[in-house]
């Protein structure tokens, strides 16, 4: 399961290295089998590809048809109807070339003249984040996993720890903020303003994205790259999503984060070598938040499109019709995200205070199954093998007796 | 909320019974697979205790220098 997880992300890194242009081909993306176009954030792409090829196999196929941008304008994007205007990628059915896996770049479509629409957005932030006083109009905002963020450098850097001190200093003031050894600023590798990962790292150490100092780069893939291959590895920092960090722990390690008023630093998981993301589920990790996908609406708020409606629902792992013939909040685990029913707290907001959460449906015993862990929970088949009030929620008894 | 205040209760109760001595105050961190933070809260129910709850994960124990901050640990405004 690890050396899946791990060639899915590397995928990420892989793909967004890559351009468009160099995949080309003459495909047409409105040609494709059901398709649903989605403009999406860097860091969902592993769960995109992955996702894609189950949806591509199954007997009434969707095909995810997407291309990557950053928060800010892809809500922008789909509120305002803004075409996408470049050719997007998709991922070939096992028919189709039964050799390719999710660490392979996906294939290229090739887009009409006057573009194409977009069905679905993501976003690694919420729409209010961007400052931007966008009207949604008859677009909805859906939550979907949970997906940490990292501070990562390289393996070769002594560093261990960040504290929010530290990176309000660092980010905040540059060198003049004095903190060793990360002093020199281009070797402080960062993203656009408009990126979700830095609005979500500048809303947790009250720095907002505008006022950051360091080297701005375009693409997730291209801070992995900088951080792994930098000439300086004690003075290099860099910000990246967790599932992207997670494919790439060979040639990039991350610190461990101790928040305002924290005592302690932590990394996501439970230690620096493990995938279990238990700090963030019980809180102890702050440095997360939600994905978040928009898509237009009718006055039910279910989702105009069928297909998206059937597509959130697995991002969202609840129930959908027909019922997938894979297991989605399985491939949700595996890549590193955690389903909101394995959380243990919430919070409102890009970074707002936790609050101990129960799920409606809660999946925690599967979250511990799947990444290892023993939580001690019953095996079930279904809701007679419960005792008392417990339901019997993906093959595991969950909830109070 | 109840199950959630139980889990974290267990694993205060796995984390709690086995403190150690001070951390060694290293600028660049130092995991510390056997101490638990100092004064965990065992059954936290505030953001302020959650985050400083007692687990058994490996926390790091930092000594951050940042000579910008107030003598009285206030952040100075941004440039």
């Amino acid at each position: 399961m690890r050396m899946s997880h791990r060639a899915a992300a590397l995928g990420a890194l892989t793909m967004s290295l890559a351009t468009s242009a160099a995949w080309a081909q003459d495909t047409g993306c409105a040609d494709l089998e059901n398709p649903v176009y989605i403009h999406a954030g860097s860091t969902v792409l592993p769960l995109l590809r992955t996702l894609g090829r189950a949806l591509r196999d199954e007997a009434d196929p969707i095909t995810l048809v997407f291309v990557d941008g950053r928060s800010c304008a892809i809500m922008d994007g789909i509120v305002n109807d803004t075409p996408l205007s470049v050719n997007l990628s998709y991922v070939p059915s096992t028919a189709e070339d039964s050799a390719w896996t999710p660490n392979m770049a996906p294939l290229s479509c090739a887009i009409p003249a006057e573009g194409l629409p977009v069905d679905l957005a993501h976003a690694d932030i919420y729409p209010e984040s961007c400052g931007t006083d966008l009207q949604l109009g008859d677009v909805a905002v859906f939550t979907g996993p949970v997906l940490p963020f990292v501070f990562v450098v390289p393996p070769a850097s002594s560093q261990v720890a960040i504290t929010a001190e530290e990176a309000y200093f660092v980010w905040g003031f540059g060198s003049a903020g004095q903190v060793a050894p990360w002093t020199e600023e281009q070797f402080l590798f960062t993203r656009p303003n408009t990126a979700g990962t830095k609005i979500t790292f500048g809303a947790n150490i009250g720095v907002p994205a505008a006022r950051w100092n360091g080297e701005q780069l375009a693409k997730t893939g291209d801070v992995i790259n900088a951080v792994a291959s930098s000439v300086n590895a004690e003075a290099t920092l860099g910000i990246v999503g967790g599932a992207n960090y997670d494919g790439t722990r060979d040639v990039i390690k991350s610190l461990a984060y101790q928040a305002f008023d924290q005592q302690q630093a932590w990394f996501p998981d439970s230690s620096a070598a493990s995938f279990d993301k238990r700090n963030v589920r019980d809180g102890h990790y702050l440095l997360w938040g939600p994905s978040v996908f928009l898509t237009r609406v009718d006055d039910a708020g279910v989702p105009t499109n069928p297909r998206v409606d059937r597509l959130l629902r697995l991002l969202q792992s609840r129930t959908a019709d027909p019922a997938p013939t894979f297991d989605p909040t399985g491939i949700i685990v595996d890549l590193g995200f955690i389903p909101d029913c394995a959380m243990g707290v919430a919070r409102d907001g890009q970074a707002g205070d936790l609050r101990l959460y129960t799920p409606d449906a809660p999946c925690g015993c599967f979250f511990e199954a799947r990444v290892g862990g023993d939580a001690g929970c019953m095996p079930c088949g279904g809701p007679d093998d419960c005792p008392g009030a417990q339901t019997c929620t993906l093959g595991f008894c969950e909830g109070e007796i | 909320m109840r199950l959630a205040a139980l889990s974290l209760t267990l694993l205060a109760l796995l984390a709690c019974d086995d403190a150690a001595g001070d951390p060694p105050p290293l600028d660049m961190g130092t995991p510390d697979q056997s101490a638990p933070p100092p004064s965990c809260v065992e059954t936290p129910t505030t953001h302020l205790e959650i985050i400083n709850a007692c687990t058994t994960a490996t926390g790091v124990q930092k000594t951050a220098i940042t000579p910008l901050l107030g003598a009285d640990g206030t952040l100075p405004r941004l440039p």
